[in-house]
């Protein structure tokens, strides 16, 4: 190659990565912005932006979520399903990824999602087809959940493991009558749960009354209650049963953290960039139903914020150690250049400092916290606080009516940031 | 560094080779079209081949009517279901030795079609409902999967259950199923 050309290349690297991180700071606010503005528009101004193949997966987690929790469940699978392909693709360990992490800087890496969001991929997925009335598909996504979680799992830490994919695993074969394997997950949900020192909601202690009523013999409901943290009494049969599925707030994006030091000793800029997760600024808050003069409250089953953190921190050796890589091989770029002439180590200084930029990708428009209401209705029809299933978002969301029959149960997946509710019915079983 | 810019830059293009329908093509190790038409042959072979077609026969003089029901899928995958019903039911047909009726879905717009031609069609052409042939049997079944992961290698076992029942008397005429065991080894290292 011609010194004119590497002269050239050496340029333009640094813009080229400058703009990636801009593209980078662009997904982010947009994201920070989703609580005060609408999924649509900020699917808009997501589509707008071009991403480059290997930040593909993370655009398509996004659109897929967005398109989901607009109620376009076809859009949001299809953007699933093509980001679930891309993160398997990027499993292998690659060479030239590894050497550009090491040399130039983390965001060259393929996205390839972190261990909670591989598993959350395939919640959203089964949620989606849910709500298409598939419930085979749903089934197939949270099996498919299970074998990732599987993969994850190691001795010393649940990384991985989620709470809400098992509740909704537990759920899926539930509405299938699959009653011994919703059993098992719904102990595995709450085991998780415990094992995080987080306090089990009351669907965990007591909830999954129907379950009992739908074994059909005494008996055998009795020992079941007992064993699966299943209230003393089955349901009355008059009543319909209403799980809600709520997803409140906006998880927080990554920042990046920079730190340049001039080493005299060196004679070189060293720096530094390395992401981390800023201080939370969510608020909690359950979705609550009034009815009758009583209150139903959504409890919360998955701390994202948690989980996310935990995920960084678990590949925090692993960015250090390239980190400290990049370090020793920039001082080598800049010790070259040092060594044919002064103004070039200048350059290669600047060279080697603006190409550092950590990466603070992720899949940062997933809700804070993953809630879960389960509870049961006489049968008639209720008010709810946002539109149900519309067909497009109405100028202002407006309540609506639910109507329930005996024996019916209703899945309502609420996600908070479109102030939309979507179902799921499935008639009493024969 | 300039040789990994020059990595990075690097792209590759499309290649399209068209191939045997029949060719076996493994690529993910996911359930595939060779899966489909394979197992539904091989078990509709396996029906055709057991008492209960020679005993319908014998006892009503005629061949038994067959119609697909409900064949789930309880895998790991999304299966195009379609595609295995419409490969059992070519095997079916193809055999020549049952006669094989529309399923509900068909029905209901073969149906819709009848009705209109009721309103439209002339008397010579038109065709009367209350016509139909009704099924002596139904097929039943499920695709099942167990999947053992573990680092980057999977097996994946997969079972094909099929029920033939008898609309008549609820009787389970024949019971097929098919195993199928794949070893998928994944790359540890990509380019």
């Amino acid at each position: 190659m011609s010194s004119i050309k590497k002269t050239l290349l050496t340029v333009l690297m640094p813009v080229f990565l400058q703009a990636c991180a801009i593209q980078h700071q662009q997904v982010n606010s947009l994201a920070e912005q989703l609580d005060q503005s609408t999924p649509s528009a900020t699917l808009l101004s997501l589509q707008e932006i071009n991403p480059p193949a290997r930040d593909r997966a993370q655009y398509l987690l996004n659109t897929g979520l967005l398109k989901s929790v607009t109620g376009d469940f076809e859009g949001g699978i299809d953007d699933l399903q093509n980001a679930k392909d891309i993160l398997n693709s990027l499993q292998a360990t690659s060479v030239s990824e590894n050497l550009a992490a090491a040399t130039i800087n983390e965001t060259l890496r393929g996205y390839d999602g972190s261990a909670s969001e591989r598993v959350l991929l395939h919640e959203l997925l089964s949620i989606n087809y849910l709500m298409l009335d598939d419930l085979d598909a749903a089934r197939v996504e949270v099996l498919q959940a299970a074998v990732v979680m599987d993969e994850l799992a190691t001795e010393e830490k649940p990384v991985g493991q989620l709470a809400s994919a098992h509740y909704i695993t537990g759920l899926v074969y539930e509405l299938g009558g699959e009653l011994d394997n919703a059993r098992i997950s719904y102990r595995k949900a709450a085991n998780l749960m415990t094992l995080r020192n987080l306090s089990l909601p009351s669907f965990l202690q007591n909830g999954q009354g129907s379950l009992g009523s739908d074994l059909g013999m005494d008996e055998s409901a009795d020992q079941y209650r007992e064993q699966a943290f299943l209230p003393a009494e089955p349901p009355d049969p008059n009543t319909a049963e209403i799980i809600v599925i709520y997803w409140d707030g906006v998880v927080t994006s990554k920042r990046g953290t920079s730190t340049s030091v001039w080493v005299p000793s060196m004679n070189q800029v060293v720096s530094l960039a390395l992401p981390h997760y800023p201080p939370s600024d969510y608020v909690h808050q359950p979705f609550t139903l009034n009815i009758a003069g009583q209150q139903y409250r959504t409890e919360t089953i998955e701390d994202i914020e948690a989980l996310l953190r935990e995920d960084l921190d678990g590949e925090s050796a692993a960015i250090y150690a390239m980190t400290l890589a990049r370090i020793v091989s920039k001082h080598q770029f800049v010790k070259s250049a040092n060594e044919q002439n002064s103004g070039l180590a200048l350059f290669a200084n600047i060279v080697t400092m603006l190409t550092e930029s950590a990466d603070i990708r992720s899949w940062n428009m997933l809700p804070s916290t993953i809630q879960i209401g389960r509870f049961s209705l006489p049968a008639g029809e209720y008010s709810l606080p946002y539109p149900l299933n519309p067909e497009s978002l109405p100028a202002s969301p407006a309540e609506s009516k639910l109507a329930v029959s005996p024996g019916e149960k209703v899945v309502l997946f609420v996600p908070g940031v479109s102030k939309r509710i979507f179902s799921f019915r499935q008639a009493p079983r024969l | 560094m300039l040789v990994l810019a020059s990595f990075l830059v690097a792209g590759c293009g499309t290649k399209v080779t068209r191939i045997d329908a029949d060719e076996t093509t493994d690529l993910s190790g996911a359930w595939n079209d060779t899966d489909s038409r394979l197992v539904a042959e091989e078990m509709i072979a396996d029906a055709l081949s057991r008492p209960w077609t020679s005993n319908f026969a014998g006892e009503t003089g005629r061949a038994p009517a067959v119609i697909v029901g409900t064949v789930r899928n309880f895998s790991h995958e999304h299966i195009n279901m379609n595609t295995f019903i419409a490969d059992m039911e070519r095997a079916l047909v193809n055999s020549g030795r049952i006669e094989f009726v529309a399923s509900s879905e068909e029905r209901g717009e073969i149906r819709a079609e009848r009705v209109d031609q009721d309103l439209n069609a002339t008397e010579e052409t038109r065709n009367e409902a209350g016509q139909e042939f009704g099924a002596d049997f139904m097929l039943k079944g499920q695709i099942n999967t167990i999947v053992d992961a573990d680092g980057d290698e999977q097996v994946r076992y997969y079972q094909v259950d099929l029920t033939m029942i008898s609309l008549a008397d609820n009787r389970k005429v024949w019971l097929g199923q098919k195993k199928i065991k794949k070893l998928v080894e994944n790359g540890k290292v990509r380019y």
